[in-house]
């Protein structure tokens, strides 16, 4: 992570917690926290993936990025400006500059409305276009870039494949002219075929319209393709983050270590590989995360300071964050074995 | 290979067809599929949603609902007895017992409302007759083989009270209770996340060795099959493209569509600006083009895909391919 290049965005000390109401009048009595003090920036024009097993948080830091759910404490600071502190007014021109793609093109778009109002639905509402006129010729346009066959625009979402329908999740997000764009799992639910074909279409749009991203993923090799920043989280904090090298393989923590190592070889000559970390038992609870740091119930190089003392987050070199008591021994460790 | 052709296989399904008919349309789901499973093996069947890879398996214990499914044709001979042509009470005597199953989605394949050891149990005092407290020495026993911490106590929990990875795991103890012959596990981790992934593959590999189950694996992801599979089947469209064993399907894949899924997976050990791609959709199932179902998704397809479909070549031994461009005969 240069300096040189300008922060589109900076997260600041982001916590989101979910209440549990329990009892018999329902009253509050735990929180599950879901994000817990999350803090990173995205350069403009970059993608910034974000890692982690399901329940560790990534869906809600993006989600509460764009203030889908409301932050619990924190800031998000969007071109200089903290877009938590603003109207909902002054949020709404925020709104046109930030968009979502979400995992399930089946149950994101409206079943009702053919694909001309749901793609041309927004720059109506944000005023980015005239008049329906206007919409109309947009929504062409943008079918076109997306690879949709701007004819069918007067089609039902249940006339297109599931790959299509990513498509038109894409274009929805692309009316508005945003900067921002948050890929959540957006290529998880699709065939490997069709896969392959919209991380294509993202990173084409990406480069052509010089969008940023926030690609959440939990497959490791789909975000080290599209990434240029990755930050890694486990229980609502991120653990490890740092440019693509410094992550895929300068990596420190032992989480990532683990994580890297339990991704299925795509060779089969590599199999039974003996460095192989596999973790022990479950992801534990949000609303209880362990003492110290939150890893050492299944970390393998886990000692008694790891269950006491909560971990620092050290800067083992230039951009490349780790929280991890031992994190600069692992890194020596690491570059006297090359 | 050549050791394994000489034994007998376990398992001979020749020629299997299973459509769907529904409002007019037949759908040709599995259509003419032909392999063999050796004892001790693991066949990996890879392929897209729809390709037909789960009917097939399914097929194999009748499980495919009929009406609107029929078996329309073939034979499934395990150990010389044809599954499409016993009869029911028979074929629950093999179902559970010869042949188990894994599924993808661990929540809904258990029963909620029971415990788990009680339904672990319920499979052995079926097939194998124990009394109702062998049978919970047992369970305990299985659970304890998939590596479940304190047996004792998970066998008295109910579902809810365990996570993805464990009723997964619950789910491997109930299908190798009675020791089968085949365990068909269809997508058995594709809901879990990598680290539980992890952990299941490991333990599925460590018990296939312990009691020489051979197992058919099926899944949707390349980097799976690299793991698990002793030998690959392709399916696309209802019918096998290519078969051949793992180190073959990755270093040397024939037919167009196996080459095209390789390569269009970003590889985590290399990397380039841009993915292969595989243009177009998978074909309607029931509405498939003349000639080679692949067509208009294929690279090099000829006049000749357009007219009929080729047959499944043995390009070299053990090497299945069904191609006409592709799939010749090597000299």
């Amino acid at each position: 992570m240069t300096t040189e290049d300008k922060n589109l965005i900076e997260v600041r000390h982001l916590k989101k917690y979910f209440p549990i109401k329990g009892g018999v009048f329902s009253r509050k009595i735990g929180d599950v926290k879901a994000v817990d003090d999350v803090s990173f920036n995205i350069r403009k024009g970059k993608v910034m993936g974000l890692v982690g097993e399901s329940g560790c948080g990534k869906s809600t830091t993006g989600r509460t990025m764009l203030k889908l759910l409301d932050p619990t404490a924190g800031e998000m600071v969007y071109d200089g400006v903290d877009i938590y502190k603003l109207s909902n007014a002054e949020l709404k021109k925020y709104r046109t500059k930030m968009q979502i793609v979400f995992q399930d093109p089946y149950s994101s778009l409206n079943p009702r409305l053919p694909v001309y109002d749901i793609i041309g639905e927004a720059m109506l509402e944000h005023k980015v276009v005239a008049n329906r006129e206007e919409m109309m010729n947009r929504v062409f346009e943008l079918m076109d870039k997306c690879g949709l066959f701007p004819e069918q625009a007067g089609r039902y979402p249940h006339q297109f494949s599931g790959g299509q329908r990513q498509r038109i999740c894409i274009a929805r997000a692309l009316a508005v002219n945003p900067e921002f764009v948050v890929c959540d799992e957006a290529v998880s639910a699709l065939d490997v075929s069709i896969q392959s074909q919209i991380i294509n279409l993202l990173k084409d749009l990406q480069e052509d319209m010089g969008l940023t991203y926030l690609f959440i993923s939990h497959d490791l090799s789909v975000v080290k393709f599209i990434s240029d920043d990755v930050g890694v989280m486990y229980l609502g904090e991120i653990v490890e983050i740092g440019s693509k090298e410094q992550i895929f393989t300068h990596f420190a923590h032992p989480y990532t270590e683990a994580l890297l190592s339990a991704a299925p070889s795509f060779d089969p000559t590599k199999r039974n590989n003996a460095n192989r970390i596999i973790l022990q038992g479950d992801l534990p609870s949000p609303s209880n995360p362990p003492s110290g740091c939150r890893f050492h119930t299944r970390c393998p190089f886990a000692t008694d300071k790891c269950s006491q003392e909560v971990p620092p987050n050290v800067e083992i070199e230039s951009g490349h964050f780790v929280r991890c008591h031992y994190a600069m021994e692992r890194a020596e460790k690491r570059t006297s074995k090359q | 290979m050549t050791e394994m052709n000489e034994r007998k296989p376990l398992l001979e399904v020749k020629n299997l067809k299973t459509y769907f008919h529904s409002n007019g349309n037949t759908v040709k789901a599995v259509d003419d599929v032909s392999f063999e499973v050796y004892q001790g093996e693991t066949l990996g069947i890879v392929g897209e949603s729809g390709c037909g890879k789960s009917i097939t398996c399914m097929s194999l214990a009748r499980l495919v609902e009929t009406p609107p499914g029929k078996y329309e044709g073939g034979e499934i001979l395990l150990e010389g007895e044809d599954m499409l042509k016993i009869s029911d009470a028979r074929m629950r005597e093999i179902r559970g017992n010869k042949i188990s199953y894994i599924f993808q989605e661990p929540m809904t394949s258990l029963n909620p409302v029971f415990r788990i050891g009680m339904q672990i149990e319920e499979v052995l005092m079926l097939h194998q007759g124990l009394s109702k407290e062998e049978a919970h020495a047992r369970a305990i026993e299985a659970l304890d083989m998939v590596r479940i911490p304190n047996p004792e106590r998970i066998v008295n929990e109910y579902p809810f009270a365990l996570s993805g990875g464990m009723r997964q795991r619950v789910m491997i103890a109930m299908a190798l209770a009675c020791s089968p012959k085949i365990l068909v596990a269809d997508e058995p981790t594709t809901a879990l996340d990598v680290t539980i992934q992890a952990q299941v593959l490991d333990l599925m590999n460590d018990l296939k060795k312990k009691i020489d189950t051979s197992i058919l694996f099926i899944t949707h992801d390349l980097s799976v099959i690299a793991e698990m599979a002793d030998r690959v089947m392709v399916m696309y469209a209802g019918k096998v493209v290519e078969l051949a064993d793992v180190e073959t399907i990755f270093g040397n894949p024939l037919h167009p569509y196996t080459r095209g899924l390789i390569s269009s997976r970003p590889d985590m050990s290399t990397s380039s600006t841009r993915l292969n791609v595989i243009p177009g959709n998978v074909p309607d199932l029931s509405d498939l083009p003349v000639g080679c179902a692949f067509q208009s998704r294929c690279g090099v397809v000829c006049d000749k895909c357009r007219q009929g479909t080729a047959e499944l070549v043995e390009v070299e031994p053990g090497h299945f391919v069904r191609c006409f461009v592709t799939g010749g005969k090597k000299e």
